[in-house]
Formats: structure tokens, C-alpha cells, sequence
């Protein structure tokens, strides 16, 4: 994928990690520009009219998730939250109100990459594939087949469903609430035990080590991510 | 008078009658059987009677009864008074008592003068409450329907009258032989006793009465109204002079002795009161004892309002609910002004002070008038002070806190300091020698990315011991909050060893799952720290390239969850200590010793156990057992 010139918008209060991500994410060839507070994050979304977003949450003139509400509300740039760890609420709000991924902090710069990518391929031309292919998964959307290693698996159409949904959004994090919406509808949106027995059952299918999962990634708290690069 | 209804609590509610009876024992548990078949709240009562002496004996008795009362559970009133079938079915009316259980066998003095045994006064006086006496052998029982209704009848006037009666018939043999001045004397010893016994109103009827019967019977002509010798008329005029002055002052003593004796019921009262008050331990009890005892001995219902910090007044819960909230505000008013106040519906709102420092308000709602403001001045000070008395424990208690937390505190800076300088150490090393390496000494590229992948490692050790730290001390502050929800045992697995990640340094991890899919509500995040946790331990204490093991298997309706190694195992007297805080084994080298105690706190907020179980063929088996598998 072709990077070069993507605007990225940086807005953290903290000054080392907003110069570390600019050092890091030149040399990948992006365009970056800084910002340390949500009202001028929002002065420079106005001037630079940037590709992708990279807000951290602990903002200190703004509640973050207000914040995104606000950017949504006008806006559909692609926008990925930095988040410290164990605020799993906070991370699901942040998604519901329109995030599109987030990042645990701290984080290596080799997962913000791949989850910023994942994020551009949505906007940057590219082609759709009607095949969906990972490590030794392979899932054919037209023909309704998965297969592992070339074997054939028989999937219930609930799995197949939750299958298809997360390679919809291939390599982003779906939330719990998100999933049982498009795969059951509204009314499920809080029968969790139904996801997870489900999604048990899938593991058990397609991963070779449930407890070391390769392709179906658990976001704690949050949601599941399928992995889309090897 | 009032009729008070058992605020619906129970229907019934039974009072048991005790006294200096050896039987007392008999009577109560019957009446505990009657209360229990019946569903009905059980009370006792003791009359006190000022003028009566108690011997050794029947002070032990009664004594024993009372605390045989208090044993049982039942809910004991004491009371004074100088008639105790009138006190008795007094206080039955006050509290809405349906049934009054007395013992039959009874003392002599408990007969009164003209109106036969207790029990029949009683009967006489109860009106629709149920009286019952039992005998000794519990046989006989003398009961009075519900339904009976009676007129009143003027007793203490008829018995004035009788008295006269008896006066005549005991003066009339002496009439005819003695001046009739003489026979004077009897009729004001009647005049006396009535009095002295019936108070003013029948003694004055009893001196009218005299009178007309001396005039009749005593002085000729006889049977007559009719006085010859007007000498008499000076005899008539100075008896009844005389007749009234007696009642008066008999009937101002009467008034003297009621006095004493609501003096001293209002003083067993405080008594009581402040014994309650100095052992209530926390505010709920103290609000308990306080509307209690206000309730029970005067009748009031009441409320008590605390300073808050915010120098306003919060009503105290415990307290009957009966303040709409603009009496809340005036309250607030009472508070601020430190003035007491009387609002419409006679609510009555007390500034409580200690040594002029307000301490919140004690709102009464009276039941009755008339009660003495000395006896509520007394409470209301009593109040304060054990508020003031309360405060004061609270924050002795606070301090002790304090310094608990700031010696846990310097324990912990202690051993966590050279924990977190350790990694920060290495990777300062690391970066350091990378920084020298352009100019100073080529580092090569495998060397270098060695270097770097320590730092890393060495960065997320520190990151987990950060997340240790901060849970620790929402252990601490009782701050960890659970958020349990079904979850798939084999994705916490996963989490676990993901979150491990590169601290394993390539050591195998052979994991358990159960054949079938079943899920168990745990706070993911939580219950990954734990296994995290273990996994650590496991790695640090068992010999090196040793596979560990992650177990987890259904047993009934639990899961558990094992983490095996191959370590030296934990000595028998240290199985329990290694979940304490800041416990470390003696052979252990480094550690904060916090880790397993997050591990035991995480684990029993999810209602489930852990332990060090010795694993067989050597090492340490951490168990941990949580309940209700949930069935997909």
C-alpha cells in the first residue's frame, strides 16, 4: 500500500510521544502534523484537512469520547484512539462513538503500522477480493467455503456469519456489541454468552491451538480482530 | 387516649407481664409459644411499685426473670407505677398491644383495696385488649373476648360513697349513747382515706356525703334534714372546712408522689437511655438507640440530622421516614441558626452543640403534649455527646488508618524501588551503549538487535509492574471493581499467554483445555492478570527450559485453573503466607512480594479460591477454583 503523502494528524498532550510518533511515522513517508489539546487538534483539522486521525483519549481540555462524537458529527477521516490499558470501557465507547481502531498504550510502532493500514485501506483505492486468504486460512465469500490448509471446514451459518462479518472489517478490532448486531440484530446486542460460545465453537474449527489463536484475536474487554497480515 | 397501631408490623402483639414470681420462667415461655402460634411480636413488662419491698428473694427472682426476658429475645419495658393493672393496660393502649399475658397465683399486695385480684382490675380496666392469666400449672385460663365492649363506670366516687356508708354503719351503734360531735371523727377519717386514695374529686364528694349522713343518721331528729340545735350547723360548717382542707393537701401529697414517680421513670429512662448510647459503636446504632428509646419512652417519633463536611446537615439513615423535604430544609435552618424551633404540625427541630460547636439536629415529632422539656433537654444532650463521642472514635479510627497506610506505604517504596530500577537500569545500559556505538565501538547487527530485544523485554516487565502496582492499590483502597461476564476459558488462556509474550524466552507452555465448550463469568482482563501472575512465578522459580503447564478443567460445577512448574515447591509453612502481603520465601531473590496477593484478591472477588498445592514428581500446583461453569 502506498502511504506516501497520507496526512496524519497527531493529538497527544504528551511531547514525547507525539515526537516519537512524527520521527517514526516519516520514515514510513507519511505527512505528519502535531497537535496537544482536542481545540487544537480541531484548528488544525480545519487548516491541514488530514487523511488519518491519531487521538489519544486522556486529553486535558477535552473528554475524548465528546471529542470523537464532535469529529463525527462532520467529519468520516479515518481516526485511531491511543488508549492506556485497562480502561476497556472507555475503549468501547470510544469505538461506538466512531473510532475506527485503537491502540493500547504503550505500544510498539510496528502494531500502530499495521492498524493504520488496516484503517487506510478502506479510503485508498484497492481491490475488493472475493477470497479472503491468511496464514493457512482461506475463505471463499462467493462460494460460501472456509478451508484450512486446503481441507474444508463445515462452519454452523451463525459462524460463517461471524466469520464474514470480521473479514468485513479485516484486520480492525469489531466490538462485542457490533458483532451480535450484524450477525443476530439489535435485540441481541447484549447476549454476550451467545458471541462467546459461538465463537468458541469457530476457534475450535479454525485455529490449530485455541490457546494460541492465529487468526481470530481477542481484544479484551473491547472485542475480537481478525489478523489480515501474516 | 390514643390508640397506637403496631405500624404494621404485626398484627398482634402480645405483652407478657413479669414480676418477683418464682414462675416467671413458666409464664414467659408460654407466652413465647402463644406469640410464636399466633405470629405475634412479643413484649414484657415490669411494674415497678415505688412503696413496695422487694425480700432477698423476690429481688433474685425478679431479677432472674428479667434477664430470662432479655435471653429470650423478648423486648423488655420497665415501668412505675403506684397500680399495676393500670399501668399495665395504660401501657397496652400506648403500644398497641393486643394481648396481655399475666400469672395468676399472685402476691397479696397485688390486691387493691376495693377492686379484687390484678388480674380481675385488669380485665376490668383492659377494654378490648385480650387479658389472659395462666395459673401455675398452666390450666386455667380466664380470658376476655374481643368483642365485649363496657361502660364506664366511676369507681373511685362509688367507693367514696361506700366509704360514707361504712362510716355510718360504724357510727350508728355509738349515736345514740355518744354526742354526735365525736361521731364526727369517723366520717373524717373517711374523708381521709378517701384522699388519701381516691383522690380530690371522691374525697370531696366522700366530706358533702359525710355531712348530709351525719346531719341524717347522727343528729337528731334522725333521718331527717331537719337540725333543732343550731350548734350543729357550726359542727357541719367546720367538717366540711375541715373535710376539704384534708383532700386538698391528701391530694397534693398524691400529685407530690406522681411527681416523684415520673421523675423517677424519666430517670430510668436517661438511665437507660445513655447506657444504650454509650455502646452504640457506629452512627446506625446510635440512631437505632436513639429513636428507639425516644419512641418507646416517650412516644415521639424522631430523627437525627449529622453535620456534613459542607457545614449543611444529611438526615442519618435508620431514622423513620416521616420528614417531607421542606421540613428537611428547615432543619437545615435550625442547623445553620442554632436555634431550636417549633414548626406547623408541632414537628419540633433541636440544635444539637458540644461545648458550643454544632453537631447536627434532632428533629421530635411529639405524640402527646405536656411532657416535660427537662427530660427531652436531658436527651437531646445526651445525644450530642455521643455523637461528639462517635466522631471522635471515627477519627481516632481514621488516624490508625493512616498510619497503617503510610507504614504500608514505605514498606512498599522499599521493596518495589529496586524492582523497578532493575529493568530501568537495563535498559538505560542498552540505550546507552547504542547511542556510543556510532562513534565509539561498531556494534554489529546481531549484537544490536540482541541489545535492543533486552531493552524491550526489560520495558515490558516494567510496564506489567506498573499494572501490578496499580491494582495493588485498588486492592487496597477496596477500589477493584469486578466487571464479571461470560467468557471462553481457552481466550483467557490465550490472553495470558499473549500478554506473556516475550518474557517466556522461548519456554515451553503446554496448556489443558476442557473437550467441551463451556464459558465461566470472570473479568477478563482481571483473570488474565492472574494467570499472568502464576505464569511469571512459574517461570522465575522453576529450572530453567522446564515446560510449565496451564491446566484448565471442569471439576463438577467448577473450573479450575492450574498453573504447574517444576520449581523447588513452596515448604509446607509458607503455603498460606506466600499469598500475604509483602511475604516473600526466604529462597526467593528479588519480587515484591505483591503479586500472589493480587493474585487472591482478583480471585476472591470472583467468589473462587486459590492455592499452593505441592505438585506430584515435585513443584508447586497453583489452583485456583472458580464457581458456576455456565453451560453453553
Amino acid at each position: 500500500m502506498k502511504v506516501e503523502g497520507v496526512r496524519v494528524l497527531v493529538v497527544d498532550d504528551e511531547r514525547a510521544i507525539r515526537r516519537f510518533l512524527t520521527l517514526s511515522l516519516q520514515s514510513q513517508s507519511y505527512e505528519v502534523f502535531e497537535a496537544s489539546s482536542a481545540g487544537e487538534g480541531l484548528a488544525r483539522m480545519l487548516e491541514i484537512r488530514p487523511d488519518l486521525i491519531i487521538l489519544d483519549l486522556g486529553l486535558p481540555d477535552r473528554d475524548g469520547r465528546e471529542f470523537i462524537e464532535e469529529i463525527r458529527s462532520w467529519s468520516q477521516v479515518p481516526l485511531i484512539v491511543l488508549s492506556v490499558r485497562d480502561r476497556e470501557g472507555e475503549k468501547v465507547a470510544a469505538l461506538d462513538a466512531g473510532a475506527n481502531d485503537y491502540v493500547t498504550k504503550p505500544f510498539g510502532i510496528g502494531e500502530l503500522l499495521a492498524r493504520m493500514r488496516a484503517v487506510l485501506r478502506q479510503i485508498l483505492p484497492g481491490q475488493e477480493e472475493p477470497v479472503f486468504r491468511v496464514g493457512a486460512l482461506e475463505v471463499d465469500l462467493p462460494r460460501r467455503r472456509v478451508l484450512l490448509a486446503g481441507r474444508e471446514l463445515s462452519l454452523t451459518p451463525t459462524e460463517y456469519d461471524i466469520l464474514k462479518t470480521l473479514i468485513r472489517h479485516r484486520g480492525k478490532v469489531v466490538t462485542h456489541g457490533q458483532l451480535l448486531q450484524q450477525v443476530w440484530s439489535d435485540a441481541y446486542r447484549d447476549e454476550r454468552h451467545l458471541l462467546q460460545v459461538n465463537m468458541s465453537n469457530l476457534r475450535r474449527k479454525i485455529e490449530p491451538d485455541p490457546s494460541r489463536p492465529r487468526y481470530l484475536l481477542t481484544e479484551p474487554g473491547v472485542g475480537y480482530r481478525l489478523r489480515d497480515e501474516e | 387516649m390514643k390508640e397506637r397501631s403496631a405500624a404494621g408490623l404485626s398484627a398482634e402483639r402480645i405483652l407478657v407481664c413479669l414480676g418477683p414470681s418464682p414462675f416467671g420462667e413458666g409464664l414467659l415461655q408460654e407466652a413465647l409459644r402463644m406469640a410464636r402460634s399466633s405470629g405475634a411480636e412479643l413484649w414484657a413488662l415490669f411494674v415497678d411499685v415505688p412503696t413496695a419491698r422487694l425480700d432477698a428473694l423476690s429481688k433474685a427472682a425478679l431479677e432472674g426473670n428479667l434477664r430470662l426476658a432479655e435471653e429470650l429475645g423478648v423486648k423488655l419495658f420497665i415501668r412505675s407505677g403506684e397500680d399495676i393493672a393500670v399501668t399495665v393496660v395504660d401501657f397496652s393502649r400506648r403500644h398497641g398491644v393486643t394481648r396481655i399475658v399475666v400469672g395468676k397465683p399472685l402476691a397479696p399486695r397485688w390486691k387493691s383495696l376495693f377492686g379484687g385480684t390484678l388480674v380481675d382490675r385488669m380485665i376490668r380496666l383492659s377494654g378490648p385488649i385480650d387479658v389472659v392469666a395462666l395459673s401455675r400449672a398452666d390450666e386455667e385460663r380466664l380470658s376476655r373476648p374481643l368483642t365485649e365492649g363496657r361502660k364506664k363506670v366511676p369507681w373511685p366516687y362509688l367507693e367514696g360513697a361506700a366509704l360514707v356508708a361504712v362510716a355510718t354503719i360504724a357510727g350508728l351503734p355509738f349515736s345514740r349513747v355518744m354526742s354526735p360531735t365525736n361521731i364526727v371523727m369517723v366520717y373524717l377519717a373517711a374523708v381521709l382515706v378517701a384522699a388519701l386514695f381516691l383522690g380530690q374529686g371522691p374525697s370531696i364528694l366522700t366530706a358533702v356525703l359525710g355531712v348530709l349522713a351525719f346531719d341524717v343518721f347522727m343528729v337528731p331528729p334522725y333521718y331527717t334534714l331537719v337540725v333543732t340545735d343550731s350548734q350543729y350547723l357550726v359542727t357541719f360548717a367546720g367538717f366540711l372546712g375541715v373535710g376539704l382542707v384534708v383532700s386538698g393537701l391528701a391530694s397534693r401529697a398524691r400529685e407530690q408522689a406522681r411527681e416523684a414517680r415520673r421523675r423517677e421513670e424519666e430517670t430510668l429512662a436517661l438511665y437507660a437511655f445513655s447506657r444504650d448510647l454509650a455502646s452504640a459503636a457506629g452512627r446506625n446504632e446510635l440512631v437505632r438507640a436513639v429513636t428507639d428509646h425516644l419512641s418507646r419512652t416517650l412516644g415521639w417519633d424522631s430523627a437525627l440530622f449529622l453535620a456534613d463536611e459542607g457545614g449543611g446537615v444529611i438526615p442519618l439513615s435508620g431514622g423513620p421516614t416521616f420528614l417531607p423535604e421542606p421540613i428537611v430544609e428547615a432543619v437545615g435552618d435550625v442547623f445553620r441558626h442554632g436555634r431550636s424551633r417549633e414548626l406547623e404540625g408541632g414537628l419540633l427541630c433541636l440544635p444539637l452543640k458540644v461545648k458550643g460547636r454544632k453537631v447536627g439536629v434532632l428533629a421530635l415529632a411529639p405524640k402527646e403534649k405536656g411532657r416535660s422539656g427537662r427530660l427531652r433537654d436531658a436527651f437531646v444532650l445526651q445525644v450530642a455527646q455521643a455523637l461528639e463521642r462517635i466522631a471522635l472514635d471515627e477519627r481516632a479510627l481514621a488516624a490508625e488508618r493512616v498510619q497503617v497506610r503510610e507504614k504500608i506505604q514505605a514498606a512498599l517504596l522499599n521493596s518495589i524501588s529496586h524492582e523497578i530500577r532493575t529493568p530501568l537500569s537495563s535498559i538505560t545500559g542498552v540505550l546507552s551503549s547504542l547511542r556510543r556505538g556510532e562513534e565509539a565501538f561498531v556494534v554489529d547487527g546481531e549484537a544490536r538487535s540482541a541489545l535492543i530485544e533486552t531493552a524491550w523485554s526489560e520495558a515490558q516487565r516494567l510496564n506489567s509492574l506498573v499494572g501490578n502496582l496499580l491494582n495493588m492499590s485498588r486492592l487496597e483502597s477496596g477500589g477493584l471493581q469486578t466487571a464479571p461476564e461470560p467468557c471462553d476459558p481457552a481466550e483467557i488462556v490465550a490472553h495470558a499467554l499473549a500478554l506473556m509474550g516475550e518474557r517466556l524466552e522461548g519456554r515451553p507452555v503446554e496448556t489443558e483445555l476442557p473437550d467441551e465448550t463451556c464459558l465461566v463469568s470472570v473479568d477478563f482482563a482481571l483473570f488474565s492478570l492472574v494467570l499472568v501472575n502464576l505464569l511469571d512465578n512459574a517461570l522465575k522459580y522453576g529450572p530453567p527450559q522446564s515446560p510449565l503447564v496451564l491446566r484448565v478443567r471442569r471439576e463438577g460445577e467448577a473450573l479450575l485453573f492450574e498453573v504447574l512448574d517444576r520449581g523447588p515447591g513452596i515448604p509446607e509453612p509458607f503455603r498460606e503466607k506466600v499469598f500475604e502481603k509483602f511475604f516473600r520465601l526466604p529462597s526467593a531473590s528479588g519480587g515484591t512480594g505483591l503479586g500472589l496477593t493480587i493474585c487472591r484478591g482478583i480471585v476472591e472477588a470472583h467468589g473462587g479460591t486459590i492455592e499452593a498445592v505441592p505438585r506430584q514428581g515435585g513443584g508447586t500446583a497453583m489452583t485456583i477454583r472458580l464457581p458456576g461453569v455456565i453451560e453453553p
